[in-house]
């Protein structure tokens, strides 16, 4: 007897109108305030936005294979490298899991019908297409060669396509507010009565604490764009030394925004694992209340150190001594994080599926990556690795590692939920190890590549660096690969899957105590979340 | 109709605030008046909000997300402020006890460094008046209108022992 | 939004407690948002004092001044409207709520005065003008840029902020709720505490 067919709690029988099936008209889908579809709709092109990163990550990397131009020109891979960023960063990494995850599951983890502000929220899919539509169209106008970083002066002045890109950023931005608003609404004034806020699933908790941050966070880069925005468009100069400018105010303002920005990203994924581990070890987390303040902790101290990206920049060293500092603060809530993660799965009893798979991925690569980060926090040792692959691998264990594989966490553990179908684990499994190997073989030698001296965003480089390229670039080969499996086989399962009930992994947590894929108002019936999100101790009356 | 009253009132002492600032305007104060002028500011921001804006009367969680951006606005400015005033202040020598592990370690260094200062002398960024930054390894590198030629120094040998 | 709640709304207590809470971040998001702008200013004029004193020399003080006193005076309109809301006076509510509207009118117009008068001494942003070559104190552009940059933006604000003003009397008449007038007082205090920073600074010291 598989869990599958254990009888299904009251209220949780699939209705007949699920919101997938309610109703089917293009209208109902492209103007519905139905936080689920609306979810769903994020999630498709969010994730059509990370297939098109991914192409240009691709072509970077073959241009890597020989010395001297491969496949494309210098200002060709200028562009490539840019975009990648840009579209990597803001159009998948910032909305992803929160507006496509978030969206689905927290009012279901809160036990709402409905976020606070349902046509607000399909407002914010909107501003998205829009923002997105407006930074691929600068691709039909050659792209920018500025790095994603957009430093000044060289963003004031090439003639790349500057102003439709942040024009775009910029509208993009708007949304990722606009989630947030919604969602530190949705949770403070729509949670179930009685559901105290120590009660929350941690996901939520993620979620809310990323969306402290787009709030705050985010109208600063709006800023730093709209300036250079306009010494692009009117040259107005306001960063041109010349005229009294100071160019390093632009990335002041910059990673003000995009060290926060990095917490956005990382956080849901963090959200993810923090649900996952327990669903997956049948086990309440070992600190619930260490997980939810060390994400507020991050969300707080993370607006505190944005200088460590500018350490070479031409700041002052009471600074850069400051932001050194507080740098090495923020990463003890990621370790507390880890920990109890860690301590969480001891002596639980463990289900070796896709989700957890990705967790442990999670726990190697987003560890790794954060002690790199705390290396290259450190003043005296970014003076040699800064600008140099060092800080890309870095960057990339923490982004892929960690916010992509709690992305695929995500995916594997929450499309039973939204569509009430499972797919092939033994596909998934290959795709995780194709995903997961890949990762590490691309991104592994880029540490040495950095070590070594090899500057990022450089078109060619040295003979002697050139086996360690050929590595990562097959490497890649292998994660596009698995990362091509899965919408494969998860589009098979959607039309083909067997039916996977309304709770196939047996978890306590809110969003499984209702129908998968759940009804247009989410629960049908009285609502009960009397039973603890994570307690596995307690018995329900028809889980053994 | 009191608390109409109270908003007029509030209202008239706004106003008395702006005059108050505006005739200041023409007294010259030297580097005091900006201070003085943020803080009359200052004092009527805070009565708009207590009065008009009646934060005090909201909920917890909005004063909490009132008061997490007034951090932010702070932390912002302060650290903006503390980059652009002291620039080409060199950082804090090496504790006495490390002193000799960073001899034996340090490689031989072939030039000595270069301070760019400002005519007058001054330690501080020099870029007040004559538009050149002090730091000079940003590799930011950008064209410096130095309006006036600054005179180079090398570093002095009792600073960097 | 009428006195009726939205139908996902429990209570008209709790869609308004979700209104003021979203507006409260939305603030924030807009303090942040002026306060780049601030981070600019501050650094320049720490770099460049000399600069913003012939900048504010320059500046049109008497009609900022004014229009200083026109937020003003509209916060307290609008502030003495909520209260009238508050006892039961809609009619009267609506007629402060559109009085403050045409304050932001007045406003604007002054703002659009000053900057002809400043095109007019041939002042545009980015250094450009006649101006410019008769005063030529280094950071005197960015002065001139940043005031461009910081009034505009927040006269963007003034301009959005009267037609929220505007629509919200418009809505009292139908009968909408305490609440959503006293989100859009909040927005109209914010635009005005903004300006109450950006005067001294571009004006005064």
């Amino acid at each position: 007897m598989t869990i599958a067919d254990l009888p299904i709690p009251p209220g949780a029988e699939p209705s007949a109108e699920s919101f997938l099936g309610a109703k089917t008209t293009f209208r109902s889908w492209a103007l519905t305030t139905d936080h689920k579809r609306i979810g769903i709709l994020f999630f498709f092109a969010t994730t059509l936005m990370l297939l098109l990163g991914g192409v240009f990550a691709m072509l970077i990397r073959i241009e890597h294979l020989t010395p001297g131009p491969t496949i494309m020109s210098e200002e060709t891979y200028d562009r490539m490298f840019t975009l990648h960023g840009v579209i990597m960063v803001w159009l998948f990494m910032i909305p992803s899991i929160p507006a496509a995850f978030g969206n689905f599951i927290v009012p279901l983890q809160i036990g709402a019908t409905e976020v606070a502000f349902p046509r607000l929220n399909l407002a914010s899919f909107y501003v998205y297409l829009l923002g997105a539509t407006i930074v691929i169209a600068s691709l039909f106008y050659g792209g920018i060669d500025t790095g994603w970083t957009f430093y000044v002066p060289y963003s004031s002045h090439t003639p790349a396509a500057v102003l439709p890109t942040v024009t775009g950023i910029f509208i993009v931005g708007w949304s990722s507010i606009m989630t947030g608003v919604n969602f530190i609404a949705t949770v403070h004034t729509m949670r179930l009565r009685g559901l105290r806020w120590m009660r929350l699933p941690l996901f939520t908790w993620a979620i809310y604490g990323t969306s402290i941050i787009q709030i705050l966070a985010t109208p600063v880069l709006a800023m730093a764009l709209t300036v250079v925005g306009l010494d692009h468009a009117f040259d107005w100069g306001l960063f041109d030394p010349a005229r009294g400018g100071d160019p390093v105010l632009f990335q002041h303002l910059f990673w003000f925004y995009s060290h926060p920005a990095v917490y956005i990203m990382v956080l849901p994924a963090m959200g993810v694992v923090s649900d996952v581990i327990p669903t997956f070890a049948r086990k309440n987390p070992y600190s619930y209340s260490a997980i939810v303040y060390s994400t507020m902790g991050i969300a707080f101290v993370g607006f505190l150190t944005w200088g460590h990206h500018m350490f070479v920049a031409g700041m002052s060293t009471f600074d850069a001594g400051a932001f050194g500092v507080l740098s090495m603060m923020v990463a003890i809530f990621s370790a507390i994080k880890v920990f109890t993660w860690v301590a969480t799965l001891y002596k639980g009893s463990i289900a070796l599926k896709t989700p957890l798979l990705y967790v442990f991925a999670f726990f190697f690569l987003f560890t790794f990556g954060g002690m790199t980060g705390v290396a290259v926090a450190t003043m005296s040792l970014d003076v040699h690795w800064h600008d140099t692959y060092f800080v890309v691998a870095h960057f990339h264990f923490i982004m892929v590692g960690g916010t992509f594989t709690g992305f695929l966490a995500a995916l594997h553990y929450w499309m039973p939920k939204v569509t009430g179908r499972m797919y092939n684990e033994r596909w998934s499994v290959v795709a995780w190890a194709l995903v997961t190997g890949g990762f590490v073989v691309t991104f592994t030698p880029q540490f040495f590549l950095g070590n070594g001296g090899m500057p990022r965003r450089y078109y060619d480089d040295p003979a002697r660096f050139q086996s360690l390229h050929v590595i990562s670039t097959v490497g890649s080969w292998a994660l596009a690969l698995g990362m091509i499996l899965v919408p494969i086989y998860m589009t098979y399962a959607f039309f083909r899957g067997p039916k996977s009930g309304p709770n196939p992994w047996g978890s306590r947590s809110f969003e499984w105590r209702t129908a998968s894929p759940p009804p247009e108002r989410n629960f049908e019936g009285p609502v009960d979340f009397s039973i603890d999100a994570y307690d596995y101790t307690t018995p329900q009356t028809e889980d053994a | 109709m009191t608390g109409a009253r109270s908003k007029l009132l509030t209202g008239a002492a706004l106003v008395g605030l702006a005059l108050v600032s505006f005739a200041l305007s023409y007294v010259h104060l030297g580097r005091g008046s900006l201070a003085i002028a943020f803080g009359i500011a200052a004092a009527k921001a805070t009565l708009v909000g207590a009065a008009f804006m009646e934060i005090g009367r909201e909920k917890a969680s909005f004063k909490l997300a009132l008061l997490a951006a007034a951090l932010l606005v702070g932390t912002l400015l302060a650290f903006v402020a503390s980059d652009v005033r002291l620039r080409g202040r060199p950082p804090l020598p090496p504790p006495r006890l490390l002193r000799a592990t960073v001899t034996i370690l340090r490689p031989p260094a072939p030039e000595p460094a270069r301070i760019l200062r400002s005519t007058n002398g001054s330690d501080r960024a020099t870029h007040l008046g004559s538009g050149c930054t002090s730091s000079p390894s940003s590799p930011s590198a950008f064209s410096s209108a130095c309006a006036t030629r600054p005179t180079p120094i090398t570093s002095s040998p009792s600073r960097r022992s | 939004m009428t006195a009726a709640t939205r139908d996902h709304f429990a209570t008209l207590e709790q869609q308004a407690q979700a209104v003021k809470l979203a507006l409260a971040a939305f603030l924030a998001s807009e303090a942040l948002l002026f306060t780049a702008i601030f981070a600019l200013v501050a650094a320049y004029q720490s770099d460049w004092p000399a600069a913003f004193r012939v900048g504010i020399e320059h500046n049109t003080r008497v009609l900022g001044s004014i229009n200083t006193g026109v937020l003003l005076v509209s916060s307290t309109i609008l502030a003495v409207g909520v209260e009238t809301y508050r006892d039961g006076r809609k009619k009267l509510a609506a007629g402060l709520t559109f009085a403050t509207a045409a304050l932001g009118v007045v406003f604007l117009v002054i703002k659009l005065t000053e900057y002809a008068e400043h095109f007019h001494e041939g002042i545009y942003p980015g250094g450009r003008g006649r101006f410019f070559l008769e005063h030529t104190e280094h950071g005197l552009p960015t002065f001139w840029t940043l005031y461009y940059l910081a009034t505009g933006l927040h006269a963007v604000h003034v301009t959005i902020g009267t037609a929220v003003v505007g629509w919200r009397g418009y809505r009292l008449l139908r009968g909408s709720s305490l609440h959503a007038l006293e989100a859009t007082a909040l927005y109209w205090h914010l635009v005005d505490v903004i300006w109450l920073f950006l005067w001294p600074i571009f004006y005064l010291a």
